[in-house]
């Protein structure tokens, strides 16, 4: 004999009265409301948001009525369904035109996530309101049918978890692609699935007293998602330090567990290293899976520098974009005309009409560009990565701010046009600016960056106040030993210039050679006689001493320090300064420090930077760019920390980059010209596996991108005493590349990365598989068990019991005549099974089981536990 | 409460699994959502846990030992909230015996009321006092429980078996006459006696007063009847003590059912006080087992032979008990 399945008795649910339906109806509206509101916000649908208002309204109110009816209810379901199928039947077409509709905003939106996702667009041109009343119409119609599910979950079923993955269904795939809907419907939303969570445990019980509880848990529940709203970040992205930590950690794990092959392109979680808007600096070290990050197609070989994101604000533990009120500011400034050197492309595009000036010699410069095609394959963050220079906007990016070129959606490849010669041009106009910055006709030609320069200053220079002393006092030190006197700042070293000018000069002879009696060492100004170190105005001191001793020590601390300098020679010399500073900060890091690229993270409190140049004198480029970054501000250099990839073009012009090129670098302010970059980290070459161009290491302190000409050092205007730092110090120590770092670990991931042994991973597999088997017997036997003792439906328990008594017979069990009897009973008898007769098939099933596992041979009893256990 | 932990620790890890894969603002509120949720189940549960209240009543005021006996615990809430799920603990204290026995029970309250059945110990005789020691309830999502407010205690008789016997000889107390008859009234026979401030003024012998030049009252008189006495020691173990009331009891109940009025005497363990009463009926019976369950019985004590040196009497005892006094019936 076959039993059927037994049958689930019904419960009737309790009438809840008028309290019960008004809670039903005002829950059922907001969820409707909010699933519908939040659906057509992720996935940008234009539709009628007061018709879906109503319609949500009329719709819970007559669900709720529906499922309330005492008798009928089922005739008028079905009646329902019938006005509805009707409906369909004559609004087919343009349901379909609404359905196509929706179907393209949808699959755009994941498009624009997903890479390899084509945006589409309907075929058929129809007015915009026409469109929007299609669409409102096509969820009209599907929302009756979801409503009637949803009033039959809340009103019958009473079950939190169905209604939360209905509601959850429709805006699934947008979060997937992490676009998530507009902030108060997925509040709204929230506060729904709280509320039946929260009445859950009642509604189980006592449907009536839920029914009093739900507008309580509903208040609470919208209290509480107003205040989240009020009070935390509701737009873009925002993760805090410890979870931005917690991400790192996890993915670099997950990394050198090496489970590259599990992820995907599509993984837009799992991101190896790359550029992100956020950079968080106490991470255990880059994480790196040996996956393409970009595809280059270009026509120039050489290395190049591809931009991801800046990053303008440093907290001790990471970098972080501008705040809000800056980036509004920002906006301000281009929205006033004004088109700031914002990012180097816009800066470079205006070097074509540029006519560099050397003194007295004026050349056309030739402005050759070159193409890239730079396809994103699994690099993080939504930016293009570009090289410097570019000629014009690529298509399918927008600039986001001044940080980066936000790419946008479905466009994962860009052609980028760019100057290849750059480099020089701005070392040209760097000349033209310090020599003849006071304006000019050729200066004019430039666009006037002022408002924007002025924004750079305010915002570009910020470093931590703690910082900045220790800052001061490493810059003070490097100036020091390098020029034999120690300044931090552009005044400081312009007062040093223009006293070490006038000594060299002799200016202080050449003015008071008159009346310079050198019997009685004193001088006299006019008639008068003067004190020694008087100070005399326009740079001109008088020092203590014999002429024959000034011409051998030079300015003294105290000369350079009474030594008037003017705003004019101020900005003289700026030029010369950054370019001083630059090779002084440069230089010094190298000479301190020492790459390593398994630099463990500072420990708690300890600021990255200050631990770094002060403490652990190792690390990566990422200490590097953050180290130099904030002492170029430090040093009065407007300064940010930029991420992005190193490439070797090969001169098949073709090349993947993987993301152990993932690199990190400054770039400084230059008036006039823009944001250039600056490479930090020493011996850099740029991609770590060596695999396209096979250089040698190299020092470069010059601006990046080694495929284009070598420009000249920069001009010193004045004569200094000390030999100016060149652009390769002698004295560097090379330090070990990301090459040799990575040549030193098995398998080439660098020093601090392992691999699992194969069998290790087999042995985790099977760990992980017995685990699963185990809680899936677990949870089998704990199932079986609660069905076999079912004291609220002892028939339906006698059936299972009998179920599991004809399943062993597969390991030689023998039917029950007894047992038989209880099971037909149970099934087709009008009377309940008794408890004693409940036991008694219980008991029945036991020792069959004890039977037959005493029967079994011994080796088949371990798999005979192990699928029955203990009855 | 463990379970409903482990699920909310399950969402908390969700939450936190989307608050760091996730970087959109949405996780953010998600993951705080979910922190909030014991202090938002908290708030929907107080103002039902604040104005709902749980009494404790017997179930029964008297069983007999040996039955089941229990005590009731009924859950409500003016608002008609539901209370969840209740946790109580119930103490019961046999005064007779001092044993004590905490029972804990949980139950789920719903928001029209709702009662739970609490058993308590029957198995030796006394009165046993029920105190409802803890009363919790679970807020809306089952994570914490929070105070209840409780009201009072709850009494219970555990009576001995009342079987009645075959009666043994019993002494009578008393020998037959006439005594005055307590509260007076209308009587046959009656004394004179002098007149005491309160007597009522229709019981005055007028005539008599004449006589005697003084006030002279009537007393009613009323015959006295052979009244059989029993007594016991009310000390022991519980065991001894229970058999000891047993027998008592099926005496007592044997005499009545005989329409015979009787005596129960005993003297108090400590002190060594008597204590008698006079059983006439099945209240008077009722009453006499109360007084005697409602008082502590040592294992140790003064025997009511000692102190009362009774001739007239039958003293209970259990069968093969060590002691002094009548005969077991």
């Amino acid at each position: 004999m076959k039993l059927r399945k037994p049958h689930r008795s019904r419960s009737v649910p309790v009438s809840r009265g008028f309290m019960g339906g008004l809670t039903d109806v005002a829950l059922l509206f907001l969820c409707l409301v909010a699933t519908l509101l939040s659906t057509v916000s992720a996935y940008h649908i234009e539709t009628r948001e007061h018709v879906l208002l109503a319609l949500s309204g009329i719709l819970a109110v007559l669900m709720v009525l529906l499922m309330n009816l005492p008798r009928f209810r089922r005739l008028c379901v079905l009646l329902l369904l019938c006005i509805w199928g009707y409906g369909l039947w004559r609004l087919w077409e343009p349901l379909v035109w609404g359905g196509t509709r929706i179907q393209c905003d949808v699959v755009n939106t994941i498009a624009a996530k997903l890479p390899n996702v084509t945006p589409i667009m309907p075929v058929m041109e129809l007015p915009k309101e026409t469109w929007f009343w299609l669409t409102t119409l096509w969820i009209v119609m599907v929302g009756v049918i979801f409503a009637l599910v949803l009033a039959y979950l809340i009103c019958r079923v009473g079950a939190a978890l169905p209604v939360i993955l209905l509601t959850l269904l429709p805006i699934l795939p947008a979060l997937c692609v992490t676009e998530a809907p507009q902030a108060y419907p997925a509040a709204l939303l929230l506060a729904v699935w709280s509320t039946l969570v929260l009445t859950s445990l009642a509604e189980k019980r006592d449907r009536k007293g839920a029914a009093c509880l739900r507008p309580m848990a509903l208040g609470v529940s919208l209290i509480t998602a107003a205040l989240l709203l009020q009070n935390l970040p509701i737009q873009g992205t925002s993760q805090p330090l410890w979870a931005a930590d917690l991400r790192e950690g996890v993915i670099g794990g997950v990394s050198r567990m090496d489970l590259s092959a599990m992820v995907t392109r599509w993984g837009g979680f799992w991101t190896g290293s790359g550029s992100t808007e956020y950079v968080n600096l106490s991470g255990s070290g880059p994480s790196r899976t040996g996956r393409v990050a970009l595809r280059l197609e270009c026509s120039r070989p050489g290395k190049y520098y591809l931009r991801g994101y800046s990053a303008d604000v440093y907290t001790s533990r990471r970098w972080e974009p501008l705040g809000r009120e800056a980036q509004e500011e920002l906006e301000a400034i281009r929205a006033a005309g004004v088109e700031p050197l914002l990012l180097l492309g816009e800066g470079a595009s205006q070097l074509k009409s540029y006519r560099s000036i050397l003194k007295d010699r004026v050349v056309e410069a030739r402005a050759v560009t070159d193409t890239m095609t730079v396809e994103n394959v699994s690099a993080p963050g939504g930016c293009v990565y570009y090289p410097y220079a570019l000629a014009a906007l690529p298509e399918g990016a927008a600039f986001g701010g001044d940080s980066h070129l936000e790419r946008e959606g479905g466009v994962w490849a860009h052609e980028i046009s760019f100057y290849s010669g750059w480099e020089r041009d701005i070392h040209y106009r760097g000349s033209y600016y310090s020599y003849y910055s006071d304006g000019g006709g050729y200066y004019e030609s430039f666009s006037d960056d002022s408002a924007y320069r002025d924004f750079v200053y305010a915002h570009q220079l910020q470093v931590p106040e703690n910082l900045r002393p220790i800052l001061e006092d490493w810059l003070r030190q490097a100036t020091g030993e390098a020029l034999g006197y120690s300044f931090s700042t552009l005044e400081d070293c312009v007062r040093y210039v223009v006293a070490y000018e006038n000594w060299q000069e002799g200016r202080w002879q050449a003015w008071a050679s008159g009346v310079w009696d050198q019997d009685e060492y004193s001088f006299y100004y006019g008639e008068a006689g003067l004190e020694e170190n008087t100070q005399l105005g326009d740079g001109v001191i008088l020092r203590e001493g014999t002429p024959a001793e000034w011409y051998t020590s030079g300015p003294s601390p105290e000369e350079i320090e009474a030594t008037v300098v003017t705003q004019g020679e101020l900005e003289a010399y700026r030029s010369t300064y950054v370019s001083l500073m630059l090779d002084l900060v440069v230089n010094r890091l190298a000479e301190t420090t020492s790459y390593d690229l398994g630099a463990s993270a500072p420990p708690a409190g300890e600021d990255y930077v200050d631990w770094f140049l002060n403490h652990s004198r190792r690390g990566y480029c990422m200490h590097y760019a953050s180290a130099a970054a904030l002492l170029l501000r430090a040093a009065g250099i407007p300064a940010r920390y930029v991420s992005g990839y190193v490439a070797d073009v090969p001169h098949s012009g073709k090349t993947e980059v993987t993301d152990y090129a993932a690199h990190a670098w400054v770039e400084y302010y230059r008036d006039g010209v823009g944001w250039i970059p600056q490479e930090a980290t020493p011996g850099y070459q740029g991609n770590a596996m060596g695999d396209a161009l096979g250089e040698s290491p190299t020092q470069s302190t010059e601006p990046l991108q080694s495929a284009a000409p070598t420009p000249s050092p920069t001009p010193v205007p004045t004569a200094a005493p000390t030999p100016t730092p060149s652009a390769t110090p002698e004295g560097v120590t090379p330090t070990p590349s990301p090459t040799s770092q990575a040549g030193n670990s098995p398998g080439g991931q660098g020093g601090g990365e392992w691999k699992i042994p194969s069998e290790m991973k087999y042995f985790l597999t099977a760990l992980f598989a017995l685990l699963c088997l185990l809680l899936g017997r677990y949870m089998g036997l704990k199932r079986r068990g609660r069905r076999l003792r079912n004291e609220a439906n002892r028939n339906a328990a006698v059936c299972w019991i009998y179920s599991c008594h004809r399943s062993l017979k597969y390991w030689g069990g023998r039917e029950s005549a007894e047992l038989t009897a209880l099971a037909e009973k149970a099934k087709f008898s009008q009377h309940t099974i008794t408890q004693a007769e409940h036991a008694q098939a219980l008991a029945l099933l036991t020792d069959e089981v004890k039977r037959v596992k005493t029967a079994l041979p011994q080796w088949k009893r371990p798999f005979f536990q192990l699928l029955w256990g203990q009855i | 409460m463990m379970g409903r932990w482990l699920c909310y620790l399950l969402a908390l890890v969700g939450a936190l699994a989307f608050r760091v894969a996730y970087t959109g603002w949405l996780a953010g509120v998600v993951f705080a959502l979910v922190l909030c949720f014991p202090l938002m189940g908290l708030a929907a549960a107080l103002p039902g846990v604040l104005t709902g209240r749980l009494v404790l009543t017997a179930a029964e005021p008297r069983k007999e030992r040996g039955q089941s006996a229990g005590w009731i615990v009924a859950g409500e809430s003016p608002l008609g909230l539901p209370l969840g799920r209740i946790k109580v603990t119930v103490r019961t204290q046999n005064v007779l015996t001092g044993q004590e026995k905490k029972k804990k029970q949980t139950w789920f309250c719903p928001g029209e009321g709702g009662k739970v059945y609490i058993p308590a110990p029957s198995d030796h005789c006394g009165l046993l006092e029920g105190k409802l020691i803890h009363a919790w309830a679970a807020d809306s999502l089952g994570l914490f429980w929070l105070p209840l407010r409780r009201k009072g205690t709850a009494r219970q008789w555990i009576f001995p078996l009342s079987q009645s016997r075959d009666l043994p000889p019993i002494p009578q107390e008393e020998a037959p006459g006439l005594r005055p008859r307590p509260g007076g009234g209308p009587g046959e026979d009656y004394d004179p006696r002098q007149y005491r401030p309160g007597d009522p003024l229709s019981s005055i012998h007028w005539k008599l007063s004449a006589k005697r030049d003084e006030l002279v009252t009537r007393e009613t008189l009323e015959t006295v009847r052979t009244l059989p006495l029993l007594s016991f020691d009310c000390f022991g173990d519980p065991d001894t003590l229970d058999q000891t009331l047993d027998l008592l009891s099926g005496v007592s109940t044997a005499l009545l059912g005989e329409n015979r009025p009787h005596a129960v005497t005993w003297a108090d363990p400590v002190t060594g006080e008597l204590r008698r009463f006079s059983v006439d009926g099945e209240g008077q019976q009722i009453l006499c087992l109360e007084a005697i369950l409602s008082r502590n019985a040592p294992l140790n004590g003064r025997s009511v032979l000692d102190e009362a040196h009774l001739d007239h009497t039958l003293h209970l005892k259990p069968v093969g008990s060590p002691g002094v006094g009548g005969d077991p019936p």
